[in-house]
């Protein structure tokens, strides 16, 4: 007799931070007394795996998006080295000149 | 006549109430939320459905196979005293194979059902009781199923007239075997079947607490059989007791609070200028969703919303996806993203189109 939990709705399943990323939108909880939990695992009881929550591609981006994150607030943070020098003709310090090209070099 | 029958809204005889019926009518009798088919959180007119488990009106789904295609609508085509119904209606016609069939289907918890007094020798007799109205006059069954041992009973009504409403009642027997445990998953599965196939009509009918009869009637009712073929449903009750008594009519207000132990739907409507949040990264902002009741269980979340996030005096992100990434029973964790923002700065998120719902349904 259908109680109806199926698995049928299940098109595609990732894992993700609290339990799975069901069909693009749906995040499910691995929490058993929730309905779609428990097809997630009929589903996984099936024979069938959730793919990882990141593809290498994700990684990928997802790393070269911190960097990008990183030096942008590292530019933020010396450029009144910058401002110092335009305004008053102190010189910017080798070292921090040396990382400011760095950062720029980073981001993508 | 005692208190607890003074404040009873039963308005038959007295001898129909029998012992241990007085406490039920006293206040808080119906077991079914949303009976009065208010409460459409997810909206009010659902259609195209071919297929199990998808929610219309709060609270109440379908259980259907190879039956068709439906339309639900809450429907303000009502009995007198009552302001809204359950509409289901073909627009495909077919009930094919052996096991098809379609029903109306509804899910208490099972902490909610303990006054039943299921596998002890105190178990308690029920009422199912509603209004109905349809386009094909003939019998349905009402079949219960219990999760705990999986024992069901199944009972008939007749609908005798034609587009005519008709209040309906049938009494459930106690049951002595196979309590229903005190927790949050599904006790009772309730359906009334609009058709079904061979499988579920052919046997001997489940009329008493068991296993293994028949989910209906021989002679159900095809309402698949036909475009246009249609059944309203409204007043929905379970009661202990032997006797139905009147529909206990709950305001709005508590009805949907109810409701929401299930089902929250979040949108620019009802919640647009209520997040705070904070800038994780540049680009992602993540905010809370507080629950106005505590949920049943950790509840799916899913997004089809876009934000404005306000960060510094700054839009830093206008018509952001919003996606709902972590969820307890109490509140979720949500997050824009795609933004231009400052790290670890606060942010003012208004939801600008779509919603974010959240579904601990059972």
């Amino acid at each position: 007799m259908n109680q109806e939990n199926t698995t049928a709705w299940i098109t595609s399943c990732k894992l993700n931070e609290s339990g799975w990323l069901v069909n693009g939108t749906m995040s499910v909880p691995n929490d058993p007394a929730n309905r779609h939990c428990a097809d997630v695992l009929q589903w996984i009881a099936e024979g069938n795996t959730p793919a990882p929550e990141f593809t290498d591609l994700e990684i990928a981006a997802n790393a070269q998006s911190s960097i990008n994150s990183e030096s942008l607030e590292y530019l933020k943070s010396t450029d009144w080295y910058i401002t110092r020098q335009a305004e008053s003709g102190v010189e910017v310090p080798a070292d921090v000149t040396t990382a400011r090209a760095a950062a720029r070099e980073a981001i993508v | 006549m005692t208190k607890a029958r003074e404040n009873s809204d039963y308005t038959g005889l007295a001898a129909d109430i029998v012992a241990g019926d007085t406490a039920a009518r006293a206040g808080r009798k119906n077991l079914i939320l949303n009976g009065s088919m208010q409460i459409s959180q997810r909206g009010t007119s659902f259609t195209g459905m071919t297929s199990s488990g998808t929610y219309g009106l709060d609270r109440y789904s379908h259980s259907i196979a190879s039956a068709g295609t439906w339309s639900i609508t809450k429907s303000s085509n009502a009995p007198s005293g009552f302001a809204s119904s359950h509409r289901a209606e073909v627009t495909t016609a077919g009930l094919s194979g052996t096991g098809s069939y379609i029903s109306l289907s509804y899910k208490i918890e099972a902490q909610d059902l303990q006054s039943l007094g299921y596998g002890t020798s105190g178990a308690k007799t029920s009422a199912i009781s509603f209004w109905v109205k349809s386009s094909n006059i003939g019998n349905y069954s009402v079949w219960l199923y219990k999760y705990d041992g999986g024992r069901t009973i199944s009972k008939t009504v007749t609908i005798d007239t034609a587009n005519t409403w008709e209040h309906k009642s049938v009494v459930i027997d106690a049951d002595t075997t196979g309590a229903i445990a005190n927790d949050n998953t599904s006790g009772i599965l309730l359906r009334l079947y609009y058709a079904a196939g061979s499988d579920y009509t052919s046997g001997t009918q489940q009329t008493n607490w068991g296993s293994g009869g028949d989910a209906c009637d021989s002679s159900q009712v095809n309402l698949a059989s036909t475009i246009g073929n249609y059944i309203e449903i409204t007043g929905l009750q379970l009661e202990v007791g032997s006797v139905a008594t009147d529909f206990e009519h709950r305001s709005y207000g508590e009805e949907l609070a109810l409701c929401q132990r299930y089902y929250h739907y979040v949108n620019q409507g009802n919640e647009q200028f209520n997040h705070i949040g904070s800038n994780y990264t540049t680009s992602n902002c993540y905010f809370k969703v507080q629950f106005p009741v505590t949920m049943r269980a950790n509840p799916t979340g899913a997004s089809t919303a876009t934000a404005n996030t306000y960060s510094a005096g700054s839009n830093i992100g206008a018509n952001k996806p919003v996606t709902a990434a972590l969820a307890t029973t109490l509140s979720a964790q949500c997050f824009t993203s795609s933004l231009s923002g400052t790290a670890g700065y606060v942010s003012h998120i208004d939801l600008a189109s779509g919603s974010i719902t959240f579904d601990a349904e059972l």
